[in-house]
């Protein structure tokens, strides 16, 4: 036989037959598997959003999977020929043959048109199964078709031919052949096929969704975008914290590109050693707790250069529709430049406290009981007690009290008591035990403040080591100061003789006694020796070699020569004086004559007193809390225990003396003495001479200046500080000769105790100043760190200032223009509301830029410029734009009340962000450079302030942004969450209710055979006994035979009702739509049902009720099934109610009885299939109702009260039905 | 043999049916009944085999299953119609498939019965059709009767 074209021969059925040769070993067999892989399959082609992906997976799977062959048929675009998916099995296979019989095939696809049963499928839209050689002789002629059979081998008989659809045509036919199909697998292909056209027909629907979807990132993108320009970092993380996405800012900060990012390990490979551990912990919780929240916390990444920066992060858990957390979104914000300048704030507080510890003392604050608990205390607490700050801070080891010596600690605490409670200060002295048991004296003076917003009173104060002063070094200057005193006045000759040196020290009273002045002592060693009467000579070696040989004072009476000749009988002491190795060094001699001893011991002992009384007072002057104090003391002293009547302190003050204190005189005559000596001639001398004037009477003094009227002898002492008077003691009489030297002597003792004191005055003053101010910085230092909004933190900042000593401060915030953009930007301390109104109506940018420019910087002292007003060049320019100051140039020192200070508050970059001015100083003094160093520190931390303000709002608006977005797409996540779960269960349910029609289907047909033979045979059976004699019949009916057969009857009858139901349940549904009247096919049903005498029935159907379209057959087994139920439930009588309406473009049929009714629980089963309420129900009945409705896309609802009866509504749309008959 | 003799004829002679249906049982009691009914009665299990034996036997009426293993109810309707017009064909059709009884008509069916078959009902059908069969010959008989007539006396006329 010739063949001339095989391409002719070789048409496509013959290679999907000739799949089947291939033996398949692990392929699928059981029906139900088939069932299952075509379930698996249906829902696989569901996910698919492309026509050919959805064919050519069913053909892989098919080929994968199950020993039947399939192939796929386009349908072109005339609708009759098809052509071979190329890819599909059997196209691969053409190319086997192409090989084996030069096949050529170079079009894509195989012309079918001529195929009879091919076009019947597309035409009719219907499956078909056909035999294998019945579709090869459809195909070619029946020679050739002999060949090919031979050729290929035709082992499998049937093929299905299953129609796809799509938009209501078919698309495609899916060709399916096998040696042998179960009849199960005919529906399954069926409701493959459907399944596939389903798919077909969604997929543009999906893919206008996609584009939606596509449409929706776009816009997430420019959100990104415009995240990108907020310096937002963002990240996607999988549950693994790998990262899956990162946004452009984020590449930026880790300097590498997203490539080299998306994929590795956020946490190992980031996030910088330190910190891995913990934020891996707070991203773990995240992942496995799912937290809602948006947590915050700082981490810090580290950059492929090694660089580290800081970032808060705000992060997000991502979660799929279980609830599962899949990844974690996280959004972040470098706060490096934040923290670095967190940072400098904390170094300059850190400076302060430097400051603070390096001073010569302890400032400390501490809580007012009694423990004297510690809250701050610096570090001069080491040097000073031995213990570390920490040991007293907190509930540490120790209290302060503790610390204190014993014996002095109730002391303290009632001085510190009365202190506060008199004048809200105190000073105490006392002893405290260091650490290494050393007992030292300190002088503790301290206030009350009230710290933070609930005013908590502690006291803050300065503890300087005064042991010094107290200790026996200071003691032995007293003591020999009191001894010189003594010794000087002393009626005796005192002297110091050194053994190497001679006469260290002879007293004035050489000279009274013996004639031989101190000077001649010092210049002759030997001039005991010479002056010694001759016969006692011997006695005076006597008296030395017996007070070194047995170490002790020794008492001899010896007889001197006078200078004048005469004999002087004294007792003469030497008291041997050793050096620690306990050679001798020096003796004490002391001459007492014996003869004027009694007259001079009185003198002596009246000065003595007077001295001690003195010396009591110079330990009174040094409690004192201020000058003034002092120079009341001292004058106290004067007239108290000297008993002088008039005394007068006056102190230098700018180039004059004042006097600010006196006794004995009604009032002061005069406010000031120039110094140049013009109004006071004796008081100007002592402040020349530096020395004390002992006036006897005063009219003696050519230059005397009546000051007091009435005086005529005077005293008058300088007090002197460092080689500087400070002022001047003047002690006066109305009696001529009122003093003498000795009163001279105590006065000048008096002024140099006074002197001392005042310097100790002076400099604790200063320290307390200092401690003060520091106090207040270190207190407002953390008062500022506290304080987050801007123009409170610029107020505290411009108060603490002013604690400074500055009356009035101004801080403005400045744009680059050096504008201030509003009210709220210029913060005042010290102005009234006038003079901050007039300063910002003329706040003058212009102004400003000139005054930072160059041109000023000779005025620069440190950070800020002092425009002196005494420079003409200040003043023509100024005159215009300050405010007048409120002091009189008077009560200032060196400065002018005009002078202007000011500085800018600089960021480290040199952009200047505002303007501090500040005015009239408290102690009226010029600033120096030493002056302004606490006012720096201020610019800076002004300066860091007004930044971090503006960085923290930012921050805020930024974390604002991220939150918003982190919502939105959390209602992203939740709305897609929902679509998807909806979709899935519908899927499920459409999956069961499609298996249980499989079953149906298989149960039903293959019961109807043997329900048919039963029938039959019945039927024979009845024959059989009409044909049988009357007698036999007879005792047949007796024996109940033909009542049995009767049952068997019904229910063969019953039975096969439910294999009609099961059948209808499984047959694929295309409703026939008619416009039908409800009355008339009501009456029809009706009429074939027997309705029990007991029921009554009413029907509430308007004959001119519009024509409904409806399958009438289908409409017609629901209203049965409907109101044959409705009878069922009502065996003992009762009222059948049927009625119509329209709802919108519906129409409403409503069955209703007056039955059992439906207990709650069944009413959701009710519509499944096989279930019922009745022993013997119609099983199948309300299912296939609800699917025969749901046919006519409809619906069918039930409403149900147990002992009260069941209304069915059903609805049916007037409008046309998608699914009307194509042909 | 000429008028009305050849209902008579026709009316003698058993009525003979051919039953095709792959289940054995229901083949037996259907055979059964039909017998009850004085039908003489032939089966066949395949399409095949009814084929063959509608070509060398001569039958009134046959039974056609719908479904049947090596062909299409409905093909095998049309094939044997193809070759046994004259012979009455009863399509038995699934459950309730309306296609397929109208296809069933369509391929030249003269009836269907829907299953579950009522046998009564599937004797009523029977009876009907036959009735109709011999209707069908007897008005053939008598209008080549009435033709033969008729040109007997156009011939008588002509003469």
């Amino acid at each position: 036989m010739q063949v001339k074209d095989l391409n002719e021969l070789v048409k496509p059925y013959h290679v999907s037959l000739m799949v089947e040769q291939v033996p398949y070993s692990n392929k699928l067999h059981e029906p139900i598997q088939i069932l299952h892989f075509i379930e698996e399959l249906s829902l696989k082609v569901h996910k698919l959003l492309d026509d050919r992906l959805i064919l050519n997976t069913v053909a892989d799977e098919f080929e994968k999977r199950t020993e039947y062959g399939v192939s796929v048929f386009l349908v072109n675009e005339d609708g009759l020929s098809l052509r071979l998916l190329k890819s599909s099995t059997p196209f691969k296979d053409l190319e086997k043959v192409k090989k084996l019989s030069r096949i050529r095939l170079e079009k894509e696809g195989v012309d079918l048109s001529r195929s009879r049963l091919f076009n019947q499928v597309v035409k009719e839209g219907k499956s078909l199964k056909v035999g294998a050689y019945e579709l090869l002789s459809d195909l070619v002629s029946k020679p050739l078709s002999f060949f090919v059979s031979k050729m290929v081998g035709l082992t499998r008989k049937e093929m299905i031919l299953a129609p796809i659809h799509r938009s209501g045509k078919v698309f495609a036919v899916l060709a399916i052949s096998g040696n042998e199909f179960t009849e199960s697998f005919i529906p399954s292909m069926a409701n493959l096929s459907q399944h596939i056209s389903y798919s077909l027909e969604h997929v543009d629907e999906r893919i206008s969704q996609t584009k939606v979807e596509e449409a929706l990132l776009l816009e997430l993108k420019k959100f990104q975008r415009y995240l990108n320009t907020m310096d937002v970092i963002m990240l996607v993380l999988d549950s693994n914290l790998v990262v899956l996405e990162i946004n452009q800012k984020g590449c930026e900060l880790l300097g590498s590109p997203a490539s080299e990012v998306v994929g590795e390990g956020f946490v190992t490979k980031f996030v910088s050693l330190n910190k891995r551990k913990e934020v891996q912990a707070v991203l773990r919780n995240m992942v496995s707790k799912g937290t809602q929240s948006v947590g915050q916390y700082e981490d810090l990444l580290v950059s492929k250069d090694g660089q580290e920066h800081v970032i808060l992060w705000c992060n997000t858990p991502l979660k799929d529709s279980n609830g599962k957390v899949v990844g974690i979104l996280c959004s972040g914000v470098d706060i490096s430049k934040r923290k670095e300048d967190e940072n400098s704030l904390q170094e300059s507080y850190r400076s302060l406290l430097d400051l603070v510890n390096h001073l010569q003392g302890v400032v400390y604050r501490r809580f007012n009981d009694r423990e004297f608990k510690v809250e701050f205390i610096s570090d001069g607490c080491c040097s000073l007690t031995g213990y570390n700050p920490a040991d007293l801070t907190g509930s540490k080891r120790l209290s302060y009290s503790q610390i204190i010596y014993p014996e002095d600690l109730d002391l303290v605490r009632k001085k510190v008591q009365e202190g506060l409670k008199q004048f809200n200060q105190f000073q105490v002295e006392y002893r405290i035990i260091t650490a290494r048991g050393e007992i030292k004296w300190v002088m503790d003076r301290g206030k009350v403040v009230q710290i933070g917003s609930d005013g908590i009173a502690m006291v803050e104060g300065f503890i300087t080591d005064i042991t010094d002063k107290m200790s026996a070094v200071e003691d032995l200057k007293r003591s020999e100061e009191r001894f010189r005193a003594l010794s000087d006045n002393s009626s005796d000759i005192i002297f110091l003789y050194d053994v190497k040196k001679g006469f260290e020290y002879v007293n004035p009273t050489s000279s009274r006694i013996i004639g031989y002045s101190p000077e001649e002592f010092y210049s002759d060693k030997n001039l005991l020796f010479k002056i010694v009467h001759l016969e006692d000579s011997k006695r005076l070696t006597q008296t030395f070699e017996e007070a070194t040989e047995y170490r002790r004072p020794v008492t001899k009476e010896v007889r001197w020569i006078h200078k004048n000749g005469g004999v002087v009988w004294t007792e003469y002491t030497v008291i041997p004086i050793y050096n620690k190795s306990g050679e001798l060094i020096a003796i004490e001699g002391i001459l007492r004559d014996i003869i004027e001893r009694r007259n001079l011991e009185a003198e002596r002992r009246r000065f003595e007193d007077r001295l001690s009384a003195l010396s009591f007072y110079e330990g009174t002057l040094n409690t004192a809390r201020n000058l003034q104090q002092l120079y009341e003391l001292t004058l106290d002293a004067i007239v108290k225990s000297l008993g002088f009547e008039y005394a007068v302190f006056m102190v230098v003050d700018k180039g004059g003396l004042k006097p600010v204190c006196q006794r004995g005189h009604s009032k002061l005559l005069f406010s000031q003495l120039p110094l140049d000596g013009s109004k006071g001639g004796l008081i100007a001398r002592v402040v020349a001479t530096k020395k004390t004037m002992l006036v006897q009477n005063v009219w003696d003094i050519k230059d005397y200046i009546e000051i007091f009227p009435g005086i005529r002898s005077e005293i008058c002492t300088p007090v002197i500080v460092e080689d500087e008077i400070v002022g001047v003691l003047d002690v006066e009489s109305k009696k001529i000769n009122a003093f003498d030297e000795k009163d001279a002597k105590l006065i000048e003792i008096l002024a140099s105790h006074m002197a001392t004191a005042i310097s100790n005055k002076e400099k604790q003053m200063e320290i307390e100043r200092r401690s003060n101010q520091l106090t207040s910085l270190l207190r407002n230092s953390a008062k500022m760190l506290s304080i987050t909004d801007l123009r409170n933190r610029l107020q505290v900042i411009a108060e603490s200032i002013q604690e400074l000593g500055w009356r009035r401060v101004v801080i403005s915030l400045r744009d680059e223009n050096l504008a201030i953009k509003s009210q709220d930007g210029m913060v005042c301390a010290g102005l009234t509301p006038e003079e901050r109104d007039f300063l910002w109506r003329n706040q003058n940018p212009e102004l400003w830029r000139e005054r930072l420019s160059p041109e000023y910087k000779r005025f620069k002292i440190g950070q800020f410029y002092y425009l002196p007003w005494s420079d003409p060049w200040v003043r023509e320019r100024f005159e215009a734009t300050t405010i007048p100051s409120k002091l009189a140039p008077e009560d200032m020192v060196n400065w002018d009340p005009q002078d202007i200070l000011y500085a800018p508050l600089t960021l480290a970059d040199g952009k200047i962000v505002g303007i501090v001015s500040i005015d009239d100083p408290v102690d009226g003094k010029k600033p120096t450079r030493d002056s302004l160093a606490p006012l720096e520190l201020f610019l800076t931390q002004a300066a860091v302030a007004i930044e971090n303000a503006q960085l923290i709002r930012e921050l805020n608006n930024a974390t604002n942004q991220v939150k918003e977005y982190a919502d939105l797409l959390e209602q992203k996540v939740d709305q897609r969450t929902k679509e998807l779960i909806e979709a899935q269960n519908k899927l499920i349910k459409s999956e069961r209710l499609a298996a249980i029609g499989e079953v149906a289907a298989m149960v039903g047909h293959d019961l109807r055979n043997p329900l048919q033979v039963i029938v039959y045979t019945l039927f024979l059976a009845n024959e059989m006994f009409k044909r049988i004699s009357p007698e036999v019949r007879k005792i047949m009916e007796q024996q109940g035979v033909i009542e049995m057969l009767e049952r068997i009857g019904e229910q063969v009858t019953y039975m096969n009702k439910i294999v009609s139901d099961l059948q209808d349940y499984a047959k694929p549904l295309k409703p026939e739509l008619l416009e039908t009247s409800l009355s008339q096919i009501i009456n029809t049903i009706l009429a074939t049902i027997t309705v029990p005498e007991k029921i009554k029935v009413n029907i509430e159907v308007a004959e001119d009720f519009p024509k409904i379209p409806m399958d009438k057959a289908m409409i017609r087994r629901v209203l049965t099934n409907l109101i044959t139920n409705a009878i069922q439930a009502m065996p003992d009588g009762g009222e059948l109610t049927i009625k119509s309406s329209i709802e919108g473009d519906m129409a409403v049929i409503s069955v209703k009885d007056t039955g059992v009714g439906i207990a709650k629980e069944n009413i959701d089963k009710l519509f499944q299939p096989l279930y019922t309420t009745k022993s013997k129900g119609q099983g199948l009945g309300l299912a296939v109702s609800k699917r025969l409705i749901d046919a006519h896309e409809g619906s069918i609802e039930v409403e149900s009260e147990v002992n009260k009866g069941s209304t069915f509504t059903i609805k049916l749309p007037f409008r046309k039905l998608k699914y009307s008959q194509n042909d | 043999m000429v008028k009305k003799g050849g209902t008579y004829k026709l009316a003698l002679e058993k009525v003979s049916i051919l039953v095709i249906d792959d289940d054995k049982d229901i083949l037996k009691s259907l055979k059964d009944i039909l017998r009850t009914k004085g039908y003489e009665v032939d089966t066949a299990e395949t399409a095949q085999k009814g084929i063959e034996k509608a070509r060398s036997k001569f039958f009134n009426l046959a039974l056609l299953d719908i479904k049947l293993p090596d062909m299409e109810g409905t093909e095998l309707l049309a094939q044997i119609h193809k070759e046994k017009p004259g012979m009455m064909k009863i399509m038995i059709t699934g459950y309730p498939s309306v296609d397929n009884a109208v296809r069933a008509l369509n391929y030249g069916a003269d009836a269907y019965i829907m299953k579950p078959v009522n046998p009564e009902n599937l004797l009523k059908v029977v009876e009907e059709k036959l009735k109709e069969q011999r209707e069908a010959e007897t008005m053939t008989e008598e209008k080549i009767a009435e033709w033969i007539e008729n040109r007997i006396k156009k011939l008588e006329q002509s003469k």
